[in-house]
């Protein structure tokens, strides 16, 4: 479903992201971890065509991003870390907004529904510059549902929730992913990836470090020994790195 | 347009009513919101009624091109003064021109048209062509456009035959403009950074130059002539007409005499213009998207630091400027210090803004003794207006204390200070910024006016109560009255009030202060026998004991200030 290929970002000298090549699968859940400035937030932007590659190819459903942006990001959901609401639209017209963009017919019962799961209800009426943080989270996350996405990129998704909303939030995500959607959690919480993801994808200074099941980098950093949690993994990964 | 934006367009039309309404909800922005829309009316009003009361000049003979203007012998002084409708023709081409190119040159880099971060988040990863979401950002300014329009239609009534012409020619001439801008934008991201800068500096000195022959020709053409016949000269020169040659069709528009066949066909090749101006915009389709990410974050940042600091000198962009240790002070030492770090490390922008002003005052006493006759004939009166002019901006732009500390009140609160002790740290660092920059002013000046040298020591004697009483007043109705500072939206008529409203109150306790520091000045020289150092003594003293008591109300407002209710979203 997300197939990114030799993809490299740079601005000017400085380079982002270099050679980064990795896929998801339908249903399967990437976990995307890295240092600060690791390139994580520039490969999100760049699978949702918001930012053009440099070089390399990254793809949606078989879409090229660059070459059919409209196709691609038709199947996307990509909710950015803290994200920005229009502040003078309630939580119910940003529904309305994301229906008439994606053309979901009849919209209703299914915005209620996730208004339900992530306990907005009673936010529907409510103005985006009313919202806490938490909510503007969530009410981020209804929005990107919407469209029943087949690709969906988190970027710290669990900022400013609550213990209950972490726990919907985590549900949601394997809901998404065994209903068929591909999805990229990226975080530095890594208790959260070992929770949750199929794969991991460590990146550092815009170089991938480790891609492949989270089994697989237990045995790859066989030293951390195969009941090491993906801290230790982690820091095992990214140490000869530093 | 795509639906889903035309949607997005709908919800924030509706949303902008809905805020306008809901914001009136309070009985105090209700009121606020009064006072602003009677203010407006009263101003457009005024601006109506002195255009019934002016002779309407007669509609001027359709032409389709510019009439050159043969020389200086057709502007006799037997001759009736040069309509305003011709003067306005006259001058708005160019003056749309120096707008275009000033709005080129400040743009921010490759910065094409502002998105928002809600907008960015939202559309940048939507299902959306750049064309689509270009066309959605000109739907979105059209209103505002119109509004602005309308106002301009107003305001330069006189200059125009008929409102309708005037009202569709401004609409087209911004609209105009902000493609234009737009244009040269993509254009330049088309051509790169590197060649972008190279060609906008083409293009400045491409516009300068034939500017410049213009003038000269027109110069040449007419060594008497004055500035009006010289800016009629340059556009009426071949490379005058050249630069200026679609600005003077929206000229044309606005002042039309009649519909047909005037506005029609002058409103159409306006209309022509701007549709070919689009055309150029959609077919380039650059992809902006990047560069509109980047500059999107960097304006949000900008404006949530103004949010936050109440200032467009609350950006702090270095570490640079010590201020030492200060003495406890009661708790105003620790507070001051900060306060004043702020101010040392944020306002060179106002620095400038001063020492220009002061450097064009005293270049102006020069000139005055040099006997060129340029010179300020009342100087005294002058340095009181420059004084009165830096203080007007000073009490907005020098915020180091409460205005500019709104995010932080809970911490403020929370500090084992005195509400009294962390007035005076509070309001002591604006005032002492202002006091130097004064000073400072005052000493430029004094060279130049060897006979006013004790008028100036006396004004630099006062300027430190002065400032502490109006500072004072500023913090105690911002604690009583506490609003953010916001980009200003059309209509928003709650923040023109209540800006009328906080005037007229600073301006009437600062009269009864200034009467109260008068009248006891004036019984001191009565009761001893007309000596004036008891006056000044007495007036002085009476001004800086009304500074420290001012810190009292501050103290209470700012201890019942609830950071829970009053702190604005």
């Amino acid at each position: 479903m997300i197939q990114v290929h030799d993809f490299h970002k740079t601005y000017g000298r400085t380079v982002a992201v270099a050679g980064l090549s990795f896929e998801v699968g339908a249903g399967e859940i990437l976990g995307l971890v890295g240092p600060n400035g690791a390139g994580k937030t520039t490969t999100l932007r760049a699978i949702g065509g918001i930012i053009p590659p440099t070089e390399g190819k990254l793809s949606l459903g078989g879409f090229d991003v660059t070459a059919a942006p409209v196709a691609a990001k038709a199947l996307l959901a990509y909710v950015p870390d803290d994200p920005k609401l229009f502040e003078p639209l309630t939580v119910w017209e940003h529904l309305e907004f994301v229906a008439a963009a994606y053309r979901v017919a009849d919209f209703a019962p299914k915005a209620e529904a996730l208004l339900r799961q992530f306990e907005l209800e009673d936010r529907r009426g409510t103005l985006a510059q009313e919202l806490s943080r938490g909510m503007r989270q969530k009410a981020a996350i209804c929005c990107a549902y919407l469209h029943d996405p087949r690709a969906i990129l988190l970027d710290e998704p669990l900022t400013g929730l609550d213990p209950q909303g972490i726990r919907t939030m985590k549900e949601s995500i394997v809901e998404r992913a065994r209903a068929g959607a591909a999805v990229i959690v990226s975080s530095h919480l890594l208790a959260l990836v070992e929770d949750l993801c199929t794969h991991l994808l460590i990146v550092d200074r815009g170089k991938r470090v480790f891609f492949g099941r989270i089994e697989e980098a237990r045995a790859v950093f066989a030293e951390a020994g195969t009941d090491a949690s993906l801290e230790e993994v982690f820091f095992r990964a990214i140490q000869p790195q530093q | 347009m795509h639906p889903g934006l035309a949607k997005l367009l709908r919800l924030r039309l509706w949303a902008g009513l809905r805020r306008l309404v809901r914001g009136m909800r309070k009985p105090r922005n209700a009121a606020f919101g009064a006072i602003g829309m009677l203010m407006m009316v009263w101003w457009l009003g005024s601006i109506l009624l002195s255009q019934a009361h002016t002779p309407q000049e007669p509609p001027v003979r359709v032409k389709l091109s510019p009439e050159p203007v043969a020389g200086r012998q057709a502007h006799t002084p037997q001759e009736p003064q040069e309509p305003a409708v011709e003067r306005f023709r006259t001058f708005f081409p160019p003056a749309m021109l120096a707008l275009a190119v000033l709005q080129l040159f400040t743009a921010g880099g490759q910065r094409t048209v502002h998105f928002s971060p809600a907008e960015v988040d939202f559309l940048f990863a939507g299902p959306f062509t750049r064309r689509q979401l270009l066309v959605y950002k000109l739907a979105i300014t059209m209103p505002g456009a119109a509004v602005a329009g309308l106002m301009f239609s107003i305001v330069f009534l006189r200059y125009a035959h008929t409102w309708v012409a005037a009202c569709v020619g401004f609409w087209l001439a911004l609209v105009f403009s902000q493609l234009l801008t737009m244009a040269f934008m993509l254009l330049g991201q088309t051509a790169g950074q590197y060649a972008f800068t190279r060609a906008r500096k083409i293009a400045l000195l491409a516009v300068v130059f034939l500017v410049g022959v213009a003038l000269v020709l027109a110069r040449v053409a007419d060594p008497q002539a004055d500035l009006t016949e010289l800016v009629r000269g340059m556009r009426d020169s071949v490379p005058g007409r050249a630069v200026l040659a679609p600005f003077t069709v929206f000229a044309r528009t606005i002042t039309a005499g009649t519909v047909f066949p005037e506005l029609i066909g002058w409103g159409s090749l306006a209309l022509a213009i701007n549709a070919a101006t689009l055309t150029l915009v959609l077919w380039l389709d650059v992809n902006y998207l990047e560069a509109e990410t980047a500059a999107s974050q960097a304006l949000y940042e900008r404006l949530q630091r103004m949010r936050r600091t109440g200032s467009a000198l609350g950006s702090v962009r270095t570490a640079r400027g010590r201020v030492p240790m200060l003495p406890w002070l009661g708790g105003s030492g620790p507070i001051l210090r900060k306060q004043l770090l702020r101010a040392v490390r944020s306002t060179p922008h106002f620095l400038i803004f001063a020492a220009v002003m002061a450097a064009a005052f005293a270049l102006n006493l020069g000139v005055g003794r040099g006997g060129g006759g340029g010179g300020a004939s009342h100087p005294m009166g002058a340095i009181f207006g420059l004084l009165f002019m830096l203080t007007f901006v000073a009490l907005q732009m020098l915020n180091f204390d409460f205005r500019g500390d709104l995010d932080h009140f809970d911490w403020l609160k929370s500090l084992p200070i005195r509400p009294a002790a962390l007035a005076a740290g509070q309001v002591a660092a604006p005032t002492l910024a202002l006091t130097a920059i004064h000073l400072a002013v005052l000493a430029c000046c004094a060279p130049f006016m060897p006979g006013s040298q004790g008028y100036l020591a006396l004004a630099a004697l006062f300027v430190l109560p002065c400032n502490a009483v109006l500072f004072g007043l500023e913090n105690l109705l911002f604690l009583l009255f506490p609003a953010r500072m916001e980009l200003a939206t059309a209509g928003s008529f709650q923040a023109m009030g209540r800006m009328i409203v906080l005037v007229f109150l600073k301006v009437l306790v600062a009269g009864v202060f200034a009467g109260v520091a008068v009248a006891l000045g004036g019984a001191a020289y009565l009761v001893s026998g007309g000596s004036w150092a008891a006056a000044l003594g007495v007036a002085w003293l009476t001004a800086a004991a009304m500074a420290i008591a001012l810190l009292f109300p501050i103290a209470w407002a700012f201890r019942r200030f609830d950071v829970s209710a009053d702190t604005p979203p």
